[in-house]
Order: C-alpha cells, then sequence, then structure tokens
C-alpha cells in the first residue's frame, strides 16, 4: 500500500504538478506583467509602516502583518532545512538556482491566490471572516464539488497528515538533541498547540506575529555568520551554483550521475513546495486580513514567498555549500542519504556543538509555527464542510490534537509519503481554479492601479463586473 | 478570600487521598479539589491561587511523612517539586479556559486535561533540569490517562456544585461542558 502512494506521489509531483505549478506561475507572472519586480519592495515598506503604527486586528480579523506571519509560519517548515539539503544533496548546487527560478514565478501564483481569497471570503455567524481556495473554487468557479474536494483533502493533508510529519520533527529532533524522552516532548508540544488553539484566531495571529520574525530572524543570522566565516568561499559557491545550474557535469555531477534534468527537477520542486505557492494553502490566512482593496494583500502574500525561498531555503543552501558540509566529490545516492546531517553538520562547523542545538531548535520551531497554521487553514476547510457546525468544529480540533500525539509513533518514511501525496491532490482543484480566475485576479490589479491614481482606495465594487455577473447566472442556475 | 482559602484547605485535606500508578505517579484528590473550587467559584488570579494551593499541598504532605519517621532532604524536595505542577497547571489553566477567546472552544476535560499534562512535564522538566533526576518513565498513555480521568472528576464535582452548592456571584460564568 505505501509504496503505492509512494509511486503516485512521486508521478503526481514529478510529471504533472512540476509542470502545472510552474505553467501557471509562468502564466499569471505574464499576465500580471512582472509583479515580481515591481510590486514586493513598495509592499514591505507598506508593511513596515503599518507595523510601525500597530493598529490592533478588527474581532475575527488579522492585520496584514499578522496574516503574513501566519502565511510564513506555514510555509517555513522543516522542509526549508532539510529539504533544501536534500535537493542540494540529489540535484547539485545547480538545484538552488532552479528553487529561486520557481520561486520567482511562484510570487505571480500567491498574487492571484491571495486576491482571490480575499474577493470571496466570507463571515462566520460568530463574526470571524473565513476564506481560501474552497472559498473561491465554491463561489468564484461556482463549482461546488470541486470546492468540497479541495476542502476535504487540505482538511486531512494540512489538519491530520500534515500535523504528523510535523510532530515527528519536532519530538524526534528534541529528543536527539535535547535528550528529551519522546513521551515528554510529544506532551510539551500537545500543550503548546493546545494551549494556543484555545485562544482562537486571535491567539493563532497573535503566536504567529512574535515568533515567525524571531525565529526566522535568529536562523538567517545563523546562517550569515556562517556565511561571513566561510566569506572566501562566496564567489566560487555562487559561481558552482550557477554553472551546476546549466552544466552539473561541468562541476563533477558525471561523476556524481547528476543531470540538468535532475538539478532542475529537485531544485523546482523544492521551491514550489518550500513557499506553497499554488498548492493552496497560505490564501486561508490572507483571506482574513484586513485591507483596502484585495491586492493589498496579494502583494503582502508576494512577501511571504520571499521570505519564505529567498531568504531561509538560500540561507540553507549557501551554509551547505559555503562550509564544506557538501561535498561535491561524493556520489549524489550517497550524499541524499546525508542530506539531514548535512546542514547539521554546516552549524557544527561554525558553531561547535552549539549548532547542533540551534539547528535542532530552529527545526522545532519551524514545525511548531507550520503545525498552527496548517491548523488554522484546516480549520477554514472544515467550516464550510460542516457550516461552521460548532460542535463538528470542535471535535476536528480535537482530533488535530490526537494526530499530534499519534505523529511520534509512526514511521516518518510512510507519513511524509502519505503527506507528500495529499498536499499534491490539493493543489489539483486549486490549480484549476487559478486558471480560470486568472482574469479577475488581472481585473484587480489593474482596479488597484486605476484607484491610486485616482488617489483613493477603497474596496472594489465587484457585483458590477461582468465576471461576477456572470458568475451570479451561473449559480442562480 | 475566605471561599478562596476554604478551597485550599480542602484540597490539602483532599491531597491525603492518592492512588498510585505506575512511574512513581498517583492520581491525588488535592489537585482535583483545588482546581473544582477556582473554577466553581471563579476565583480571580487563579494561577496565584494554585499555586497557594500546591504550596500547601507539598508542605502538607511534607508534614505527614514527617509523622512515619526522619526525612532526609531529597524525601524533602520530593514533596517541594509538586509545587511546580500546581504553579504549571495554574498558568495553562488560565489560557486554556479563562482567556479561552476561540468561537470554537475545546471541551472543559480536554482543556483541563492539557493544564494537567502541561503541570506534570514542568514539575518532570524542572526535577530532571535543577535536581538531575532521571526522567520519570511514565508511558504516554498513563499520563493521558490520569490527566483525563483527574479532569472527569474536576468536570464532576463542578456540575454536582453548580447544580446543589450557590457558586456566588459569578455563577453564569462556570462551564461544565
Amino acid at each position: 500500500m505505501i509504496e503505492l502512494i509512494r509511486t503516485l506521489g512521486g508521478f503526481l509531483w514529478d510529471y504533472i504538478l512540476l509542470f502545472a505549478l510552474v505553467g501557471v506561475g509562468l502564466y499569471l507572472t505574464v499576465l500580471l506583467r512582472f509583479p515580481q519586480f515591481t510590486r514586493v519592495f513598495p509592499a514591505i515598506s507598506r508593511l513596515i509602516k503599518d507595523i510601525k503604527e500597530n493598529k490592533p486586528a478588527e474581532a475575527g480579523r488579522m492585520t496584514s502583518f499578522q496574516s503574513l506571519a501566519t502565511a510564513v509560519a506555514a510555509q517555513v517548515g522543516t522542509g526549508n532545512i532539510v529539504g533544501v539539503a536534500s535537493a542540494i544533496a540529489a540535484g547539485g548546487p545547480g538545484a538552488a538556482f532552479w528553487m529561486i527560478v520557481s520561486a520567482f514565478f511562484g510570487m505571480s501564483t500567491i498574487f492571484a491566490e491571495a486576491v482571490l481569497a480575499q474577493v470571496y471570503r466570507k463571515e462566520t455567524p460568530t463574526g470571524e471572516l473565513v476564506g481560501g481556495p474552497a472559498y473561491y473554487i465554491r463561489y468564484g468557479l461556482n463549482n461546488v464539488w470541486l470546492s468540497y474536494i479541495f476542502a476535504v483533502l487540505a482538511a486531512i493533508g494540512m489538519g491530520i497528515v500534515g500535523t504528523m510529519v510535523q510532530s515527528n520533527a519536532i519530538v524526534t529532533s528534541l529528543s536527539e538533541s535535547f535528550g528529551f524522552p519522546p513521551v515528554w516532548a510529544t506532551i510539551a508540544l500537545l500543550v503548546v498547540v493546545g494551549v494556543i488553539l484555545t485562544g482562537g484566531m486571535g491567539r493563532i495571529a497573535g503566536f504567529s506575529e512574535k515568533i515567525v520574525p524571531l525565529m526566522a530572524g535568529a536562523y538567517i543570522l545563523g546562517s550569515l555568520i556562517i556565511v561571513f566565516i566561510n566569506f572566501r568561499n562566496f564567489v566560487p559557491t555562487l559561481q558552482i551554483i550557477v554553472q551546476s545550474a546549466f552544466s552539473p557535469q561541468a562541476v563533477g555531477g558525471g561523476a556524481l550521475g547528476i543531470t540538468v534534468r535532475e538539478t532542475m527537477r529537485f531544485g523546482v520542486a523544492r521551491g514550489l513546495f518550500s513557499n506553497e505557492a499554488g498548492l493552496g494553502s497560505t490564501p486561508h490566512s490572507h483571506a482574513v486580513a484586513h485591507t483596502d482593496h484585495p491586492a493589498e494583500q496579494g502583494f503582502i502574500a508576494m512577501i511571504g514567498v520571499f521570505i519564505s525561498t529567498f531568504l531561509i531555503c538560500t540561507s540553507t543552501a549557501m551554509v551547505n555549500l559555503m562550509s564544506g558540509a557538501y561535498i561535491p566529490t561524493i556520489p549524489a545516492a550517497e550524499m541524499s542519504q546525508q542530506a539531514t546531517l548535512m546542514t547539521q553538520n554546516a552549524f557544527v562547523s561554525g558553531f561547535g556543538t552549539f549548532g547542533g542545538a540551534f539547528l535542532s531548535l530552529s527545526l522545532s520551531s519551524f514545525a511548531l509555527t507550520t503545525i498552527v497554521g496548517w491548523y488554522f487553514f484546516a480549520e477554514s476547510n472544515v467550516k464550510m464542510l460542516v457550516r461552521n457546525k460548532k460542535p463538528l468544529v470542535v471535535t476536528f480540533k480535537m482530533i488535530f490534537l490526537a494526530f499530534i500525539i499519534v505523529g511520534p509513533l509512526l514511521d516518518p518514511d510512510v507519513v511524509w509519503s502519505i503527506n507528500d501525496l495529499f498536499t499534491g491532490l490539493m493543489a489539483l482543484p486549486n490549480i484549476i481554479a487559478l486558471i480560470f480566475l486568472a482574469k479577475e485576479a488581472q481585473w484587480l490589479l489593474k482596479d488597484y492601479d486605476r484607484q491610486v491614481a485616482s488617489g483613493k482606495l477603497e474596496w472594489p465594487d465587484l457585483e458590477t463586473q461582468p465576471w461576477r455577473r456572470k458568475n451570479q447566472k451561473k449559480a442562480n442556475r | 478570600m475566605l471561599t478562596n482559602v476554604f478551597i485550599v484547605l480542602a484540597a490539602t485535606l483532599a491531597s491525603l487521598i492518592a492512588m498510585p500508578v505506575d512511574g512513581g505517579f498517583r492520581i491525588s484528590l488535592g489537585v482535583v479539589v483545588l482546581f473544582a473550587g477556582i473554577h466553581l467559584f471563579h476565583v480571580k488570579r487563579p494561577i496565584l491561587w494554585a499555586a497557594i494551593g500546591g504550596l500547601s499541598i507539598s508542605l502538607f504532605r511534607m508534614l505527614v511523612a514527617s509523622f512515619s519517621g526522619p526525612m532526609s532532604g531529597i524525601e524533602a524536595s520530593n514533596h517541594l517539586w509538586e509545587f511546580f505542577f500546581f504553579i504549571g497547571y495554574g498558568i495553562i489553566y488560565y489560557y486554556a479556559i479563562r482567556r479561552n477567546t476561540s468561537d470554537y472552544p475545546l471541551p472543559l476535560v480536554a482543556a483541563l486535561s492539557l493544564g494537567d499534562a502541561g503541570g506534570n512535564f514542568l514539575e518532570y522538566y524542572l526535577r530532571h533540569l535543577a535536581a538531575d533526576e532521571a526522567w520519570a518513565t511514565t508511558s504516554l498513555l498513563t499520563i493521558l490517562l490520569a490527566a483525563v480521568l483527574r479532569s472527569v472528576l474536576i468536570v464532576t464535582i463542578v456540575w454536582l456544585g453548580s447544580r446543589f452548592v450557590k457558586p456566588g456571584p459569578n455563577r453564569e460564568k462556570v462551564r461544565y461542558d
């Protein structure tokens, strides 16, 4: 059975999603006229201004920064450390180049996801906003069944399987590095997550906005120190990355058995998986942000990809390559088996035994924030499936907490394989929706520019738009 | 204030009744009475009163143990570590129940079980850290089962109390679902 799951997951990622996600990213990049170049940095400065003003969020909503922090909490996970190391080990240094290229296109995808999530969000009877791909598939694409399929896959994929993957990673990391018995590490994790969840959306947002900048900042700083220690290798490492992206054989790939195709495949897949652009996860948090115009949240969402891949994944790649932890003369198959140890060796080379503890702590905090973020995303889908019925949402919360306990008891390879399959399947309905709703994202971006040029910014009048009327007609039928 | 002192005293006396479980674990009625009282009477500053209750229970246990013969420093400190269980429980109780702002709150039994498990973690972690003791080898199932059992008892007492005992002016605030 597990072999079948692995084969299906491998086929889905290698032959369908890789092309579909890059294709959608490319299409949206052209349609939206390369927003990566013109929109990200103004959005960063606006975000900093918002943080300085420190406006509290209204009840049932998040501030733009909180929604970004919650999205980044989910985006930045064990994949940003272990996954990047595995991609470099299996695909060579050039994988880092393709990882960045895929993230570049992913920025357009995530812009469209966030904008659509804002437009098609709904309010629960308790006044909380809720949204995400299931909502824009249902109300934008007017396809109820596809929205249910997405919601079920997302609830299971992120709320159950994903949780087990991350809890397994935390417990293993804490017990191996700090000597915590797995039983007590599980208890500690359960209690921390349980307490965060009892505070609802407000506490999840509060936790994310405090922890995410701290953990991301600490990891980037730690990586920068390693980079500075090995600064003499900086330019040669950049040369190797670019050279092996197009010709891995020139760097020793011939002996290692790495081809350009493999370099691209591992790099692109890691880039897409790390920033989750197109998978349909992050729109859940962007949907609940309070903004003046949906496009504003789209720009903020692009920062998430920038942080996750451009900063954190690149940090991991540079640390591995510059410290000498990656050894080009070792064959890829052998190097892949040591991928987890590779980054640990890199940090130990810079900080001694503290490096191992630092990495373990980073890994655990990345996984913890992913658990919290994914719960929030999964709950949004459960709310749609059960029509906000309180006992059923609470039951899901209990099941979610129970799977935190189950995760560390299972074989991580098995859970990872199931997780890959579910996240992959979840992406399919989202990609379909993005293709069909891309024009709406384009219109919203143009509307934003029009409004900015006219000097006033307000929520667009969506009801008068031709595509909305068409949707309405379909829905009525 | 008088009610709070009464709860602490009742919990201290109740702590004499305990059922041993494996790995040095035991289910004591002290924590059950203390948190049932704190919840039922909606005691203000629950962390402080959990700490006072914990200290009282720890000292009382030490006193009772001293009746059966001379006590070594290790034995005495063994009782004092329990104090941290109550602080941990109190903190988690405060955040998971009193400051529960979720529209979809966890059932009281589950939230109390989190407090119980968290209190145990804090106590055993500090024992390990400060006193260099080996981690308790209790199984995950035992810890969780004990936590759930104690929480069910607390909820039962709260439910009975809210029906048959006048829980004060904050009666409407007591939840036992």
